[in-house]
């Protein structure tokens, strides 16, 4: 990884050395175990050891909190490629020529008419079976359609709370055991942008960092139901619901709800009945809907 | 197995995301790319008991299993001690660079993050910027930028002001 050359790295330059008389921490672990280790795939042994590290070195603590808020390079095409060539598997969109074209448009177009009308036959065979079509959304929030949605039920982005807006700057300390704005930001920014699989990890961090805060674990119980990861989700949308405050017992109840619904929870009907029969909650009303298509 | 055009499909729609999750468990875009070809070729395999719902969860929980597995033979041939590593003490110590850093009040997680990679991670401009997301010229500039101000705080020792990123850039 350390390029000793001068003549390979011209970062090495006088200008461009650390200050004389400074000291820092020597052999810290390389970046990559400890970004391993926030991932949860190192061995008990390897993990332990980069705990032990963490906790006696500020300079790493800050590399990883820092690093939050930056992305690594994507994907390259070449990469892209490569990882493709790997795969004994043939493309099917490697046409020949214009010929393949017209003839697979063709085949796609019909494909698609067969399609809209199998759609029109199966809803009228179904429509007078009780089913869950889509889960209506506050009015508020937008409804999710980037990743595949399930058929049975489809669920509604939760927007983010207003202090990690970007024109808010808290002042003064927060709760120390609540994570403050620029902490929350990250796993924020990758939810606004639809990137689940970031947010999640992010907000699982969180929720492991603070674990009696409940916009983290709250927030990750809601990105694992759009990624559909149903049973995680209920599991973390449980503990949202246990740490919530009044104000958002009502989102935590409805979410877990979803997720118990999802996962053919029996407990489903009777959490969606409770929430039905709060008049005051905003989610009463689609509870009431959901508990009537159940089975 | 599932068809070879719903293979593509699921391909072209999460091979970004399955190389980014394995890249940040590896931390070697190579090893991330081997690793990836691996999930999607377990998909092909034994997608045909998966549901839509499954994904991308799936493919997820493949790439960390996979990237665990790595770990534990890493583990096994060799140990982050051996790695080499950049000599980092100085003769005559007068200041940790967390006590400095910290001293730098106007530096930005960008510019510690570059600091960072640099002299404790030792690694090289682009691979600094592979890992930031940066060009190798905003990395270049952010690390000269943050230097400045370290190098003011040391001399003056107190707050250092500071110059503007442009000024850092142009020296």
């Amino acid at each position: 990884m350390h390029n000793p050359d001068p003549m390979l790295d011209p970062l090495n330059p006088m200008e461009e050395q650390l200050p004389e008389g400074l000291r820092f921490t020597p052999r810290c672990p390389p970046l990559r175990l400890l970004l391993a280790h926030q991932e949860g795939v190192l061995p008990e042994d390897g993990a332990k050891e980069i705990e032990a590290h963490l906790a006696s070195c500020g300079l790493c603590r800050g590399l990883l909190s820092d690093l939050g808020a930056l992305e690594p390079h994507g994907l390259t095409n070449r990469e892209r490629e490569a990882i493709r060539g790997k795969l004994p598997i043939p493309m099917a969109s490697s046409g020949k020529n214009w010929r393949w074209y017209a003839v697979s448009g063709a085949v796609a177009a019909t494909l698609l008419v067969c399609a809209i009308l199998a759609l029109h036959t199966w809803r009228s065979v179904l429509g007078a079976a009780p089913q869950i079509t889509q889960a209506p959304a506050q009015p508020s929030q937008a409804t999710v359609a980037s990743t595949p949605a399930p058929p049975e039920i489809a669920v509604a982005k939760l927007n983010p709370p207003l202090n990690t807006a970007p024109g808010l700057v808290l002042r003064g300390a927060g709760p120390i055991d609540q994570p403050d704005a620029s902490q929350l930001a990250p796993a924020f920014d990758a939810y606004a942008k639809g990137d689940y699989p970031l947010a999640a990890e992010r907000f699982n961090l969180l929720a492991k960092q603070f674990p009696r805060a409940e916009d983290p674990v709250l927030y990750l119980g809601v990105t694992q139901l759009l990624m559909h990861d149903d049973p995680a989700a209920l599991v973390s949308l449980t503990r949202a619901e246990q740490l919530a405050t009044t104000s958002q017992q009502d989102v935590a109840k409805w979410y877990r709800a979803i997720a118990a619904v999802r996962v053919r929870d029996p407990e489903a009907p009777e959490l969606l009945r409770n929430l039905c029969r709060r008049d005051s909650s905003t989610y009463a009303k689609q509870a009431c809907e959901l508990l009537n298509q159940l089975p | 197995m599932i068809s070879i055009d719903e293979f593509n499909g699921i391909y072209r729609q999460y091979v970004d995301a399955v190389f980014r999750v394995t890249l940040r468990s590896v931390g070697r875009r190579e090893i991330a790319e081997e690793i990836t070809s691996e999930v999607f070729l377990t998909l092909y395999q034994n997608g045909d008991n998966l549901t839509p719902e499954q994904l991308p969860a799936w493919l997820f929980t493949v790439a960390k299993r996979r990237a665990a597995d790595y770990w534990r033979r890493w583990y096994v041939e060799e140990r982050w001690q051996a790695e080499e590593r950049p000599s980092s003490e100085t003769a005559t110590p007068e200041l940790s660079l967390e006590d400095l850093l910290a001293k730098c009040t106007s530096l930005k997680p960008v510019h510690r993050a570059c600091i960072m990679l640099r002299f404790v991670q030792g690694m090289s401009r682009a691979e600094i910027a592979a890992q930031t997301g940066l060009n190798e010229l905003q990395v270049k500039g952010h690390l000269q930028y943050a230097l400045k101000l370290m190098r003011d705080a040391l001399t003056t020792r107190r707050p250092a002001s500071p110059p503007t990123e442009e000024m850092a850039t142009d020296a």
